[in-house]
């Protein structure tokens, strides 16, 4: 016969849904019988609740007051600073490198190469719709570019936490949590929700099923850190 | 196998590191509280995990999962806070005599919802392992087999001490209220 401690470990897992049914049922049998381990289960079910129910309050600037710690910290500060600090000068940069396309664009004499092997017309593309692919293909070496649709265009336009590309059989089996916004033969978009964790489940998976991570220019698409998702690019490889 | 996104860590990629912090921050945050009940403390161990993370990165060999990795660290930096501050841990006495006195039995004491700050107050006496064990399960709301992970000890194990630290939190919160009666009643006497 069991004594009232043999039956401690199985109350705690029974309030955790850990227990087997057959041991639900050697315990259920036993509590109708026992008012001393009844008592027992009541209590540490109560005591769990409390610490499941507790509610923290975090402090305002959580995150700042971590990043800066680590900005302020001797051995670290050299190589980590806010990069929001520099924000300023990076716009500056940008602004600077872009009017310098702009120029350069002015004196080219050569005529202007198509940078969008799309079958439509030019009249049906309105210039605001096409700025995104010529931004993209325009990073491109020339043995790079390839066709792009405007669908590819729109996802590629959107803003996105962090890129990445993988080379593979393009088989996404077992990839859970993600969304597929474009695929065809050669090349499929999937976004995946902006948390480490998610993101790490998804690349590691894909890591499992063989496919390498590389790197292209559409690595190098404009990442904005506030962006809810991140984006996955595949390019498909038999 | 290497991941991309602790590849980025690795290379101090600020962007990745700032998400990292997004994600992990608050997990970490209650993981210290659970432990000090203190919240300038909390932030002080909230700190130094990620400096830690951001300084130790490169020593992350992906034998484990990033998650597990980030609270073995805070697990190091709560042990070592606990060890150099004896404060966290509340003297006997003091906890009895901050608890008001009752007429309730002890067995009642529990299941009283009014009553769940003697339930923490009883916390800060049970040895640190049995702390742990609750933060981790009750608090943060882990699977035995996470726990497992980061406590490197088998499930097996997970299942026993988990068990064991709630009936020694129990035993706390009963001896408390026991104590407690007889300091009423002593009071009453004079």
């Amino acid at each position: 016969m069991n004594k009232c401690s043999d039956f401690e470990e199985l109350i705690s897992l029974c309030i955790d849904d850990m227990l087997k049914p057959t041991e639900i049922e050697s315990l259920l049998e036993h509590l109708e019988q026992c008012t001393q381990c009844t008592e027992y289960y009541n209590d540490i079910k109560a005591i769990k609740q409390k610490f499941t129910d507790k509610e923290i309050q975090y402090p305002e600037n959580l995150t700042l007051s971590i990043l800066e710690h680590i900005k302020n910290n001797k051995e670290t500060e050299t190589i980590f600073y806010n990069y929001k600090k520099f924000k300023p000068l990076y716009t500056t940069l940008v602004a600077c490198a872009c009017l310098a396309l702009v120029v350069s664009t002015i004196f080219v004499t050569t005529p202007p190469k198509k940078l969008v092997d799309v079958p439509m017309t030019t009249n049906e593309v309105e210039p605001l719709q096409s700025a995104p692919q010529e931004r993209f293909l325009s990073h491109m070496p020339e043995s790079e570019e390839k066709a792009i649709n405007p669908v590819e265009a729109e996802i590629l336009s959107e803003s996105y936490a962090f890129a990445f590309e993988f080379e593979g059989s393009g088989d996404l089996d077992g990839i859970e949590d993600v969304q597929v916004l474009f695929s065809n033969d050669e090349i499929t978009y999937i976004t995946v929700d902006n948390k480490i964790s998610l993101i790490e489940q998804v690349t590691t998976k894909l890591n499992k099923l063989h496919y390498i991570e590389i790197t292209t220019n559409l690595t190098q698409i404009d990442t904005d850190n506030n962006a809810s998702k991140a984006i996955i690019i595949i390019h498909k490889k038999n | 196998m290497s991941t991309i996104l602790v590849e980025k860590l690795k290379n101090r990629d600020i962007k990745m590191f700032e998400t990292f912090v997004l994600e992990y921050e608050k997990r970490i945050y209650s993981y210290a509280y659970g432990f000090t009940s203190n919240n300038e403390d909390a932030l002080d161990i909230t700190q130094d995990v990620f400096l830690k993370v951001y300084k130790n990165i490169d020593k992350f060999k992906e034998n484990s999962s990033l998650s597990t990795w980030v609270y073995r660290i805070t697990a190091n930096v709560c042990i070592d806070f606990v060890r150099k501050n004896k404060k966290v841990t509340y003297e006997s006495e003091e906890i009895i005599n901050s608890i008001e006195d009752t007429t309730k039995k002890p067995e009642d004491i529990i299941l009283n919802k009014e009553l769940s700050e003697e339930i923490l107050k009883a916390f800060e006496l049970v040895d640190y392992d049995a702390k742990q064990a609750i933060v981790l399960r009750d608090m943060l709301g882990l699977s035995y087999s996470e726990i497992a992970d980061i406590l490197k000890i088998e499930q097996g194990t997970v299942k026993s001490r988990i068990s064991r630290s709630r009936k020694k939190l129990r035993e706390k919160i009963l001896d408390l209220r026991n104590k407690s009666e007889i300091n009423s009643s002593k009071k009453v006497k004079k």
